[in-house]
């Protein structure tokens, strides 16, 4: 299965991804940096945070701007390692080959899980590192700096949401090879934004985590059917 | 007989719609089947269901003496294979796609895939994108891939597709090369049919998703009839010597003009002698056999229609 993983991130060229990712780290940390400690979010007639409702810290900003990312991120990669797959004959490729078609399949959504859970842990720690020494150098925040970097549980919070997010983002796959488009699959990862961190007046499931925990377990859920069901298949 | 590939009573329906009928194919060890049959007869679905991608209705597949049902990985790795348009990744060289083929076979020998590049004149093309490369070079890209793992057994669904006259001579010369030298079988389909008659050892015809006939070469050419082929200057009186004065029955006036007699024991030299004596003027004359086109016609002609 290890030789599978390389493979998908050979022939997808994960080179073009890693650099997108460190890409969008540096400019998340930036961004967050900047709305901590240089007030870019701050109404210039009061000087406080324009900040929505739930976003009055900066962990809730830094949690919804990395989540939001890598549901996009997670969706794009899905699309291209899955989804054109099958439109492109690249499936069928695969399914001539020596291999149990459970492997292809676990093989190639295993290379986007672990690569987006890895790179979403690392931005999340490349963000709140920054922010946790910029909270040493800068006397004031615009944005209370509500995390614990000395404290265990932040790690592993950071693993358990990056866990769970990723999760979550491989719903927009099964919209996609449902609909057998890539495009359908990058627009759900942007409805699953709006569903998951988005928020409605006053309401938000940003932080349900049984929500949350609801949705990667369907997710889940579709990813055991759907390999189960690569026996069967048959691409036309 | 044991055959490296057979099927016995195979069918597949698309929802009501019968795609393939009880088709019993055979392929012997070592010879190159074609498949031949008009588009749309059913040949790649076939060839999809010997590999398995498509799962049959009815019937069984039977690969190198064992059968196959829902695990083909065991026939998998002892075949290549291309099928309809063969996909690559776009971005990636030909050499790297071949690479990559490689890995996924487990086939590790050293300079693999420098002789598959060699085999289909593609070593310059080798380390340019896919992308960049003609409809052709695809395709012999995909040939490449094919018999990269030095395959067993091969199965290239219209591999002329896209070929210019040289690239056909040079897969035509290849397929009888991988035959010969390394005793692969080969199972080729295509509506061209002249490139399965100097090419295939057994034809099987298809049509309408059904098996018409299968038969080798050399049954083929020694069923098929041979006959002298007349054009004259005025096939009417031509018609009228040869059965009165010649006493011909057995002659068919063919929609080009020409007249087939296809009474044995006739000869030509008598035949130029009468039409001449009956002032018809003989603008060509010779002996010739049915082609495969014309069998093939007489078998599934009635069906196009």
């Amino acid at each position: 299965m290890k030789k599978l993983i390389w493979l998908e991130w050979k022939k997808n060229r994960i080179g073009r991804y890693i650099r997108n990712a460190l890409v969008l780290a540096v400019l998340l940390a930036l961004f967050l940096y900047a709305m901590a400690f240089f007030g870019i979010a701050n109404d210039p007639e009061t000087g406080i945070p324009d900040a929505a409702p739930g976003m009055l810290s900066i962990s809730a900003s830094t949690e919804f701007l990395t989540n939001s990312a890598y549901f996009v991120f997670t969706g794009v990669m899905l699309a291209s390692f899955v989804v054109n797959a099958y439109k492109n004959g690249i499936m069928a490729l695969m399914f001539t080959y020596p291999l149990s078609r459970k492997k292809i399949l676990c093989s190639q959504m295993a290379s986007v899980w672990i690569f987006n859970f890895v790179a979403l842990v690392i931005t999340k720690l490349l963000v709140y590192t920054c922010l946790f020494w910029g909270g040493k150098i800068h006397t004031a925040s615009a944005f209370p700096l509500d995390f614990h970097m000395e404290s265990m549980s932040f790690y592993g919070s950071v693993f358990f949401t990056a866990a769970v997010v990723t999760t979550i983002g491989f719903l927009s796959l099964f919209a996609g090879l449902f609909t057998k488009s890539s495009k359908v699959a990058v627009i759900t990862s942007f409805l699953l934004i709006f569903l998951t961190q988005g928020s409605l007046g006053d309401k938000s499931l940003a932080g349900n985590t049984t929500v949350l925990l609801i949705l990667a377990a369907i997710s889940l859920a579709l990813a055991v059917g759907n390999i189960a069901a690569a026996k069967k298949q048959e691409i036309f | 007989m044991a055959y490296l590939l057979e099927t016995c009573s195979l069918g597949k329906d698309i929802g009501k719609q019968k795609i393939i009928e009880d088709v019993s194919l055979h392929v012997k060890k070592g010879e190159i089947y074609g498949f031949l049959g008009p588009n749309g007869a059913g040949k790649t679905t076939i060839l999809k269901l010997v590999t398995g991608l498509w799962k049959p209705t009815k019937g069984e597949i039977f690969l190198f003496g064992k059968q196959m049902k829902n695990d083909f990985g065991h026939g998998l790795k002892r075949m290549g294979i291309v099928l309809e348009y063969p996909a690559f990744y776009q971005f990636l060289s030909g050499r790297e796609n071949l690479e990559l083929h490689r890995e996924y076979m487990g086939y590790y020998r050293h300079g693999s895939v420098e002789e598959a590049l060699k085999l289909v004149c593609l070593e310059e093309m080798a380390d340019r994108p896919v992308k960049d490369y003609s409809l052709g070079m695809k395709e012999r890209l995909g040939i490449a891939r094919a018999v990269l793992c030095k395959p067993e057994f091969l199965i290239l669904d219209e591999p002329l597709n896209g070929l210019d006259p040289s690239g056909i001579h040079q897969i035509r010369e290849l397929i009888r090369r991988l035959c010969q030298e390394y005793g692969t079988t080969v199972l080729m389909s295509s509506h061209i049919l002249s490139e399965v008659e100097t090419t295939a050892d057994t034809v099987g015809i298809l049509c309408k998703g059904k098996l018409k006939e299968e038969v080798s070469m050399k049954e083929l050419s020694e069923k098929s009839a041979s006959f002298i082929e007349v054009l004259a200057t005025d096939r009417k009186r031509a018609a009228f010597v040869l059965e009165e004065k010649l006493n011909i029955r057995k002659f068919r006036i063919m929609e080009d003009g020409h007249i087939r007699v296809y009474d044995q024991g006739i000869h030509v030299e008598r035949m130029v002698k009468h039409l001449a004596a009956e002032e018809v003027g003989v603008l060509s004359i010779g002996r010739k056999t049915e082609t495969l086109e014309e069998y093939f016609m007489q078998l599934v002609g009635e069906d196009l229609q």
